[in-house]
């Protein structure tokens, strides 16, 4: 972990989500991300935080930790104890739409804390088709 | 295409005759034990009268991202409370009393829905010029403008841009497709409506398809093509925009909103 990651706790209920989502707004605003790729992470964040939400107990908390890689590409991971306590199916909704926000999704599950790594990129797509 | 919403011009016509036959009815309801026949059926008379009040109120709420039904619908749980808690000996008329029962309903559904009712006119208008700023930087550079280069254009400082990307989104959690009176200036494209045959393609292999589908089918026209083009077609914020006509930021906004629906179907499927 580099110097510049930052941590997040946050209760698990979707009351939060506007905190997560304005840390990881912050933080591609630091790394000079597009605003179509803000909005991604922002909306990628708020999804795998949802994610996270509907397998949480409400005592829970969500981690949510911000860090940029050497490579300028955002390191976003999620964390939280679920009750199942392992990954969710690739096949799912959510992890379609993660898939598309962002440009490497993972997931691991240890113990019963499952955690959703998301990479994202600051991209560099034109405006136009 | 601009659809306003049509308001029906329909004056209240609360004539001396509707006014006294809601002292009938309320004397019935006084005199009449709760729960017998005549007691229900005055009951019921004095909400139907009503019921263009709640709409009167509701309306009064437009604008504000809900829907009018809606907002009719929980005004109208606001309008029975007042009829079961009205007191006849008070000596005020129902309406004058039901009036705040059933705007505190409506009220409630706005903070329910975490929304306040009065988004602060500032970050309105900071929205709007945000918005405005991306569509100029976007046609300028030919990419999505930064944070920073939002700040700098509109000489405000980042942490505003920020505070006023999250209130679009906060707005967005009620409204997006009830924006054509809120003063944005993205007009709908038109040409939206052919995208159903194009769904089914794009959904090809997709294993939930069939629960996904229903789902789709509620989204409105403009919503759906826009997860088609962001999930399916792996289309980014900006080219979507682009090619259906509107802000980046609306974009992002029908995203999430749109988002939000389809998760609230497809609940646990992910487990």
């Amino acid at each position: 972990m580099s110097g510049s990651t930052v941590r997040l706790e946050l209760p698990a209920s979707s009351g939060y989500l506007v905190l997560a989502r304005a840390a990881a707004a912050a933080m591609c605003a630091r790394l000079d991300y597009p605003l179509d790729r803000l909005e991604d992470v922002k909306l990628a964040v708020d999804e795998g935080c949802t994610l996270l939400l509907s397998d949480t107990n409400p005592d829970e908390t969500i981690t949510l930790v911000l860090c940029p890689n050497d490579d300028g590409q955002l390191e976003i991971s999620l964390t939280a104890t679920t009750r199942h306590g392992k990954t969710p199916k690739e096949s799912s909704f959510a992890w379609t739409v993660l898939s598309a926000l962002v440009d490497r999704v993972s997931a691991s599950a240890h113990n019963g804390r499952l955690t959703i790594s998301l990479q994202a990129s600051r991209g560099n797509a034109l405006v136009g088709s | 295409m601009s659809t306003t919403t049509g308001r029906p011009k329909r004056k209240t016509s609360w004539t001396a005759e509707s006014r006294a036959r809601e002292k009938v009815l309320l004397a019935r309801m006084d005199a009449e034990p709760a729960e017998s026949p005549a007691y229900i059926a005055a009951r019921d008379e004095l909400i139907t009268m009503h019921i263009p009040l709640v709409e009167h109120l509701a309306r009064r709420f437009r604008d504000r991202g809900e829907p009018h039904d809606d907002l009719v619908q929980v005004g109208m749980v606001g309008l029975i409370k007042a009829a079961d808690r009205f007191d006849t000996t008070r000596g005020v008329e129902f309406s004058t009393y039901a009036t705040p029962t059933i705007v505190g309903e409506i009220k409630r559904h706005f903070r329910d829905r975490g929304w306040s009712i009065r988004v602060p006119r500032r970050l309105q208008e900071m929205r709007q010029h945000i918005s405005r700023a991306t569509a100029e930087l976007s046609q300028q550079t030919g990419h999505s403008p930064t944070v920073a280069e939002l700040a700098a254009h509109l000489n405000i400082t980042e942490e505003e841009v920020l505070e006023g990307l999250e209130s679009a989104q906060a707005y967005s959690t009620l409204s997006l497709d009830s924006t054509t009176s809120s003063g944005d200036d993205e007009s709908d494209s038109a040409a939206l409506t052919d995208t159903l045959g194009d769904d089914d393609i794009a959904l090809e292999g997709v294993e939930y398809r069939e629960s996904l589908k229903p789902l789709l089918a509620q989204l409105s026209e403009r919503e759906r093509q826009i997860i088609m083009m962001r999930f399916f077609k792996n289309m980014t914020q900006a080219q979507i925009a682009n090619e259906v006509g509107v802000s980046q930021m609306h974009v992002s906004r029908l995203l999430s909103k749109a988002l939000k629906e389809l998760r609230n179907g497809l609940t646990d499927d992910a487990f």
